[in-house]
């Protein structure tokens, strides 16, 4: 299709309806790929040549890198190329084989100090698979919190060191923060205290070996502005106290030691909530495959919750199981007898779900039939953790 | 004022008390009427949205002009699904299944709206979601333009989209020397 010295067609093909698009849209469409498939857009055809410049979201990747040097080679050249050109949201991902952020922890700290002062209001830092890792675990350290930021809105981290300290700094020099999510982080902090803060995610079930750091300490969560707070499988922490969460609407809260008087106590925390809320204690109940460790973790909330827990709003209690699963009855007796006062409670066959949820209680608050309360039992991360207990 | 509506749906009801009518009716360029829900439109287009609020809507169809019948056919079938899908069954599976994607991915049904559209159909939609100032559908629609580029060569997409490589050789060689740090391991 090459003319060489041909004469330039004016108009597009009219069967290139992608060209035809106005250049915002194409911006658009190459704000989707990752950032090297963008830049190569340019060799499209002359309309496509400086498109790539003003796309106004990079996805950084080192994905079909060979090299990390090939990476940060086209890394520097592409943040140069760009220059000062405005950007809404910048991603940086270690996902090729051999390259860990961490290795050059001070070059990737340049790049994104330069994508905040491109005005960014999104950032995502997604570290090198840890659990692909044989070695050591490299997880990208954020020391002190080295960056700053009026604009900045969301801030994704995965495999991701942070302690205490760059926890306050972050809330303290990104002011206009408002989403934070911190996926398989190792997060040396217990405090999370912020005033403009709307949803906070931090997710932990694929992290490989939390135990072996023996963190046990009360989680805090002060942030008057949340609207949703979504938290799975907190290793080693026992105990989450929710000081004000008075904007609440959505919550998941899935605690690897919760209890059911802490699930209560959320509960109680919660009780705000305006719409959907959903709360996992995971070891309230119970693994049907292991008829051992039910019976436990049954008797365990009879004797935890020797009082009943008063919940006004609560209406209703679905239990969704396999059919013949006998920890229906037990669990309705515990229900009946701890809530107080008793809810209605029906029971539906479980489909859909993988092998490892055997039982599932929704919680339905209020006067519309909203799920607030949300039990998922069973052992809702690896095999091999659940093997152990056989 | 209330009217009352002997209209069947239940889940309609709430949103009937609370105006007159619930749709609103569109009216493509070729001339064919299109009811959708008024709420879902004003929520899901900033234009149509403009229009509600400043009451340049018509009972007998609103005119749009640059959009043609079977886009906006897809336009109202959009905003009907999407006032009908379900937000706690996806909030259900999604606390199940995290991920860490960028760009709030489409969801399994908007996947499978854009994904039946042909080549030309899916433009124009992107133009009218464009005209509309419809975000969502915009983004949905060149989220997935662009998912019909990964992985591609610069030829395979030029036969994707059938665009014609305009460029002299001499201009080539130049963007790969000015650009050479991105086309490594080609």
């Amino acid at each position: 299709m090459d003319t060489p010295g041909g004469k330039r067609v004016e108009a597009t093909d009219p069967g290139d309806r992608i060209s035809g698009l106005p250049d915002e849209l194409l911006h658009h469409v190459i704000s989707f790929l990752s950032a090297r498939d963008a830049v190569r857009t340019c060799i499209l055809s002359p309309r496509w040549r400086h498109l790539w410049r003003f796309a106004p979201r990079l996805n950084v990747d080192a994905e079909g890198f060979a090299s990390q040097i090939r990476f940060m080679e086209f890394v520097n050249a592409l943040l140069l190329s760009r220059g000062s050109i405005a950007l809404e949201s910048f991603w940086l991902r270690a996902n090729g084989p051999d390259i860990f952020l961490e290795n050059f922890r001070d070059t990737a700290y340049l790049w994104i100090r330069h994508a905040l002062r491109s005005n960014i209001e999104e950032l995502g830092i997604v570290e090198h698979d840890q659990n692909d890792n044989e070695d050591e675990s490299e997880f990208f350290q954020l020391v002190r919190f080295p960056f700053t930021s009026s604009y900045l809105e969301k801030l994704h981290l995965c495999y991701v060191e942070i302690d205490n300290h760059a926890i306050k700094k972050l809330f303290s020099v990104c002011p206009a923060l408002e989403d934070l999510e911190m996926i398989n982080c190792e997060i040396y902090a217990t405090e999370f205290s912020s005033t403009t803060l709307k949803n906070l995610t931090i997710n932990y079930v694929h992290f490989p070996n939390f135990y072996d750091y023996g963190i046990q300490e009360c989680i805090v969560i002060n942030m008057p502005s949340l609207v949703s707070l979504h938290i799975r499988t907190l290793r080693g922490w026992s105990e989450l106290s929710l000081v004000d969460v008075q904007s609440l609407i959505t919550a998941s809260i899935h605690l690897e030691n919760g209890t059911f008087t802490g699930a209560c106590s959320i509960l109680g925390a919660l009780s705000n909530l305006k719409k959907v809320g959903l709360l996992l204690p995971d070891d309230v109940l119970l693994d049907s495959y292991d008829s051992k460790y039910l019976d436990l973790s049954c008797s365990a909330v009879a004797a935890d919750s020797a009082t009943p827990f008063s919940c006004e709003k609560l209406r209703k209690v679905e239990i969704v199981c396999p059919n013949g699963n006998k920890t229906v009855g037990v669990l309705v007796t515990i229900l009946l007898t701890k809530l107080m006062p008793p809810p209605e409670i029906s029971i539906k066959p479980f489909s859909g779900f993988s092998w490892y949820v055997s039982v599932l209680l929704q919680f339905i608050m209020g006067e519309n039939p909203k799920v607030l309360f949300f039990i998922c039992c069973g052992l809702p991360y690896r095999a091999d953790n659940s093997r152990r207990r056989t | 004022m209330e009217v009352d509506k002997g209209k069947g749906e239940a889940e309609e009801t709430r949103k009937v008390a609370e105006a007159d009518r619930d749709t609103v009716t569109l009216k493509s360029s070729d001339g064919k009427l299109f009811e959708v829900s008024k709420e879902a439109a004003a929520r899901l287009s900033t234009v149509l949205a403009g229009m509600i609020a400043g009451g340049s809507i018509d009972d007998n169809g609103t005119d749009l002009k640059q959009i043609g019948s079977e886009a906006l056919e897809n336009v109202v079938d959009y905003c009907n699904k999407h006032a009908n899908s379900i937000p706690s069954a996806a909030l259900i599976s999604s606390s199940i299944s995290f991920n860490t994607a960028p760009f709030k991915e489409p969801e399994e049904w908007e996947r499978k709206f854009v994904d039946r559209l042909s080549h030309d159909a899916l433009f124009d939609l992107v133009e009218a979601a464009n005209f509309l100032g419809m975000e969502r559908l915009l983004d949905v629609t060149c989220h997935k333009i662009s998912e019909m580029m990964k992985g591609k060569s610069p030829d395979q997409i030029r036969e994707v989209f059938n665009i014609k490589n305009d460029y002299t050789k001499e201009e080539l060689e130049e963007i790969r020397q000015e650009l050479a740090w991105a086309f490594y391991d080609d």
